[in-house]
Order: C-alpha cells, then structure tokens, then sequence
C-alpha cells in the first residue's frame, strides 16, 4: 500500500443526474414517489436535514426540481433551491429524531449511490477495470479497481 | 508492467474510503489527486512505505472535473 485517504464529498450535479439517484434509492428503501408533490398536510412536524457540499446545477428552476417519496408516515422532500444548493426536508407525524434519522439515512444512500455511479464510470474512463465489487453487512459499498501501467 | 490498485470504500452515509496500492512514489499521489477531483476533498491522508519507494510513472488524464456536471 503506498497511500490511504479519506474523502469527503463534495457534489456539483446536473439536477437530472440526482434526481435519478433519489428515485433509484428511494424505491430500493422502501419509498414510493408522490406525484402530488404540492400537497400541504396539516398537523406534521418537518426536519430540514443538513447536506453539506452538495449543489444541484441546471439552466433554471422548473416544477420538476422536487422528488416528494413516502413510507410510514414519513414524506422526504428532495429540491434544489434557488441558489442551487440541495436540500432534503422531512416530514411527518412522527416525532423529531425519528424523523431526522429516516431523513439522514436517504440522504446518506442517495450520496453514496451518486458516488458509486460517479467511481465507477470516471475510473473506468481512466482505464481502470473493476475486479470485485460487493456490499457489506453495514451497507458500505466496497470496491476494488486495477489499471496496468506500462 | 505495473499493476496499480485502488481499494475503495464508499459509506452509507456517503465517505469515501481508499487505498491505493501498487503505486510506488509519488505516482501514488496521481491517484489521490484523480480520487479528489472525482469525490471530494481529502479529510485524512496517511503515506505509507511504498510512497518512500522510486516514483511509479503515472498518466492519468485528469479532466474529470469537467465532466462533473454533466
């Protein structure tokens, strides 16, 4: 081994290219997609979660840049502001940790699936060719890659 | 002819993990340049014996970022 390093990401994506990320994860948890995304619903708290580093870029705001997805109570609302920055709210009739950790949770899968897929076509466009890939016990995603150097 | 490998681990909260092995020198900072254009920024780095060794040649074409927004 000759180096080791810790990343944290930071995310600078066309919208499209996310939005394809929070529907592929969304429905892998368990998610289904609200169509009627404009829908107020009364007496719910809402949790606004933090994501850091992450922007959603695009030529403007249009009606589809929110993803609303439901499970049991909980709605979690993905949209890019008008600044372009990300956000992910939660709401629901449960109570304020629960809420936040079902938000943190997607959010979390739809970073790393957006990375997964962002590794792996930039490192093969850089001519390395995937030996193993699998999923841990805890959900990380392990993944190891060669390239040949002459 | 090299072989250089790169083991990584992405969580479920989305951190990025990885080790590169194989490449001796400073080639292997080649690779942590192309993992942080691609993820992010370098939270930790640690180098190991390798790193100290004579440089593995490296060509990476690095116009990732580029391509980010795509």
């Amino acid at each position: 081994m000759s180096a080791t390093v810790v990343l944290v990401p930071i995310l600078i994506s066309a919208w499209p290219t996310l939005a394809a990320s929070v529907v592929s994860v969304a429905a892998s948890a368990g998610f289904t997609v609200v169509l009627d995304k404009n829908v107020a619903r009364k007496s719910r708290r809402t949790v606004e979660i933090d994501m850091e580093n992450m922007e959603a870029v695009g030529e403007a705001l249009s009606h589809d840049d929110k993803i609303v997805v439901e499970r049991a109570g909980a709605r979690v609302t993905f949209s890019r502001d008008a600044r372009g920055r990300f956000r992910t709210c939660v709401d629901g009739e449960l109570d304020e940790d629960e809420l936040r950790k079902i938000g943190e949770d997607l959010a979390g899968r739809v970073i790393q699936q957006y990375l997964y897929r962002r590794l792996t076509q930039e490192l093969s466009d850089s001519g390395f060719v995937t030996l193993e890939e699998d999923k841990a016990a805890d959900e990380t995603i392990r993944l190891h890659v060669r390239r040949h150097q002459d | 002819m090299e072989s250089h490998d790169l083991e990584i681990e992405i969580t479920k909260d989305g951190k990025v993990r990885a080790k590169v092995v194989g490449a001796k020198g400073k080639g292997c900072l080649d690779y942590v340049k192309l993992l942080e254009q691609i993820v992010g920024k370098v939270q930790a780095q640690e180098l190991t014996s390798e790193y100290y060794e004579p440089d593995s040649r490296v060509q990476i074409d690095t116009a990732v970022r580029g391509k980010q927004q795509q």
